[in-house]
């Protein structure tokens, strides 16, 4: 998974994205945390601040019973009793008050001591006092002076003290915690803003590096391939991401565009070149016939010709009309193999006369060439077939073997039969016809490289009107070739 | 035998087609021109080289060198670079005239030609030169 991590951009970018929403996630929970805490230590603290209030009320309730007491007891007069009755009244829920406002367990002990001091101190003292006074005002004066009373009022004085300080500092407390968690809640938003501003930075940086710029190189790339450089490939930057996959994906589309593109303008070429050969082929012949038959015709008094001249020129253009017509028919012979139509005119016939025939055919060819022709034919050999077609046949056969075989070399035929078969073998001691070239041999329009150099006559019908042929009378056409050495054909025939 | 204007000057003929050089030899020689033809571009070079002849009549599909490399080569030498060059051509690509120009050839005539008028064409080179 750790792999996955580090090469995949859609991990990469979950991943990312997931730390996004995990530090806005923690920055606002920890908010959320601060704010509370705060609004929990104002809550707190203004408690602490109402107890502190409430302790005063009390105090002061107090105060005012015991300057009541003394005002009247040393005056005599109603009046000062007006604060202790009203106060004695209000004490009662004022202590409540403050043992209910009490913030702490021990504040709350606290004030319930004091309220049971209180309590004490007007049941206990001020009350018998009071009553004393009706009896005895001398004595009872003199007992407000004592310091029963006054020790008293002290403690009571004391206890509020520490109740007081005891709540204050509490408030005074969590004020202090209420303004540090506000600063924390601050001090948060800006970290966390920091924080995302630099993961956003980051994250724009990488999309731009990994991301963007493979993407436009990509498509620069395949606008250079659409304008027609179809050698233009993508540079990879890490082939193990997504965006690598598809580089090499584009790559290798652009590398079978190339290869398309080649192997058809390959196949437009062969066809360019064998229409050029088909056009001099033709022309060839045609000149002698245009030009010889333009000499005949301009004959003059003053310039005759002789018999001889005569002669020999109405033989070439004969000649060369029937080469014409020749390379006409097999043309014509092509394309009706191409529109899946062969007509053979079958009929019974002596293929070793046949086999001679040819044989003698391509004598003053071989003999022009250098070469020693030989014939090997078995007699009477007899089949059912194209007399004109498998003549053709053997004509290209030996044709070709003198075509490629070097001066002094032999060319031969041999005719035999066996099982049911006849086998025709035209072999020759020539060039030979290289490994590479082979396979290709009977493809319509190809020429042995051989050939092409030493530009020999020919369009490369032959050999596959030859093999057309061939198996349209059942047959099979074979051959063993070594390079430098010789090549043998062999044309298997079912007998009749 | 004589015509117009000819005085027995040589000129070298090559095509690899028989029929077509005797076709050429036949008519230049009636015409009064001595002729010595050649069956390849390597024959057609050495017969420039050895013979300086006045003109040279080339097919341009010839085996071994074509007429092109040929007349490329006899340009490349300056006693020829002045010899007038005729080019046959039995295609009928588009651009085979100029690449003939190029190379250096005078003149050039496509197949099937006519003798009388390749004959009109080397007199009136001849006459040029």
């Amino acid at each position: 998974m750790i792999e996955a991590f580090r090469t995949r951009l859609s991990w990469q970018s979950f991943g990312a994205i997931f730390v996004l929403f995990a530090l806005n996630a923690a920055a606002l929970v920890l908010l959320f945390n601060a704010i509370q805490s705060q609004e929990n230590a104002a809550t707190f603290a203004q408690r602490a601040e109402q107890s502190v209030a409430a302790s005063a009320r009390l105090e002061r309730l107090v105060v005012d019973m015991e300057t009541g007491i003394r005002g009247y007891l040393l005056t005599g007069k109603g009046k000062f009793l007006d604060p202790y009755r009203k106060a004695l009244v209000l004490y009662p829920a004022a202590a409540g008050e403050l043992v209910q406002t009490a913030t702490t367990p021990r504040a709350q002990e606290l004030a319930s001591h004091i309220q049971r001091n209180i309590d004490s101190y007007v049941n206990d003292y001020l009350r018998p006092l009071l009553t004393l006074s009706h009896r005895a005002p001398q004595r009872a004066r003199g007992g407000v002076e004592t310091n029963r009373g006054r020790q008293r009022v002290d403690a009571l004085r004391r206890m509020f003290r520490v109740f007081d300080t005891s709540e204050q500092r509490l408030a005074d407390q969590h004020r202090a915690d209420a303004n540090s968690s506000t600063t924390t809640a601050r001090i948060i938003t800006l970290a966390a803003l920091a924080g995302v501003a630099l993961l956003c930075l980051a994250m724009a940086l990488y999309l731009q590096l990994r991301v963007i710029r493979p993407v436009n190189s990509l498509a620069w790339s395949a606008k250079r391939v659409a304008a027609g450089d179809l050698g233009a490939r993508v540079h990879t930057v890490d082939s193990r991401n997504e965006l690598g996959e598809m580089s090499i994906s584009f790559n290798e589309m652009a590398e079978a565009l190339e290869r398309n593109w080649l192997a058809a303008h390959q196949a437009e070429r062969v066809k360019e070149e064998f229409f050029a050969l088909v056009s001099h082929e033709l022309r060839t012949p045609l000149s002698s016939i245009v030009g010889y038959v333009e000499v005949l015709r301009e004959e003059t008094e003053e310039q005759p010709l002789s018999p001889e001249e005569r002669q020999r020129f109405l033989e070439i253009v004969n000649r060369n009309a029937r080469r014409l017509l020749r390379l006409v028919g097999d043309l014509l012979f092509v394309a009706r193999l191409e529109a899946g139509k062969l007509d053979l005119h079958q009929s019974d016939l002596d293929l070793s006369t046949a086999a001679s025939d040819s044989v003698e055919t391509a004598r003053p060819q071989a003999e022009r060439a250098g070469l020693s022709l030989r014939a090997d034919i078995a007699e009477g050999l007899r089949i059912h077939g194209d007399a004109d077609r498998l003549g053709q046949v053997m004509d290209n056969l030996l044709s070709n073997a003198v075509k490629f075989t070097p001066e002094g070399g032999d060319v031969g035929l041999r005719l035999s039969s066996s099982d049911g078969r006849a086998r025709i073998e035209v072999w020759d001691t020539g060039i030979g016809i290289p490994e590479a070239e082979q396979p290709h041999l009977f493809e319509r329009f190809f020429r042995a490289s051989s050939a092409t150099h030493a530009a020999v006559p020919g369009v490369g019908l032959g050999l596959s009107i030859t093999k057309a042929i061939v198996e349209s009378h059942g047959g099979v056409l074979s051959f063993a070739s070594a390079e430098g050495r010789g090549t043998t054909f062999r044309v298997e025939l079912p007998l009749r | 035998m004589n015509s117009n204007g000819a005085d027995g000057q040589l000129i070298v003929v090559a095509d690899d087609d028989d029929d077509v050089r005797e076709l050429i030899e036949f008519r230049l020689t009636r015409a009064g021109y001595r002729v010595a033809a050649g069956q390849d571009g390597e024959e057609a070079l050495t017969l420039i080289r050895d013979e300086r002849p006045a003109l040279a009549v080339l097919d341009i599909m010839m085996p071994k060198l074509d007429g092109y490399e040929v007349t490329r080569r006899v340009r490349e030498d300056p006693e020829h670079s002045r010899m007038p060059v005729l080019l046959l051509t039995a295609s009928v690509r588009e651009g085979t005239a100029a690449v003939g120009f190029e190379a250096g050839a005078d003149d050039h005539m496509r197949k099937p030609f006519s003798p009388q008028e390749l004959l009109a064409r080397v007199r009136s080179m001849l006459a040029g030169a």
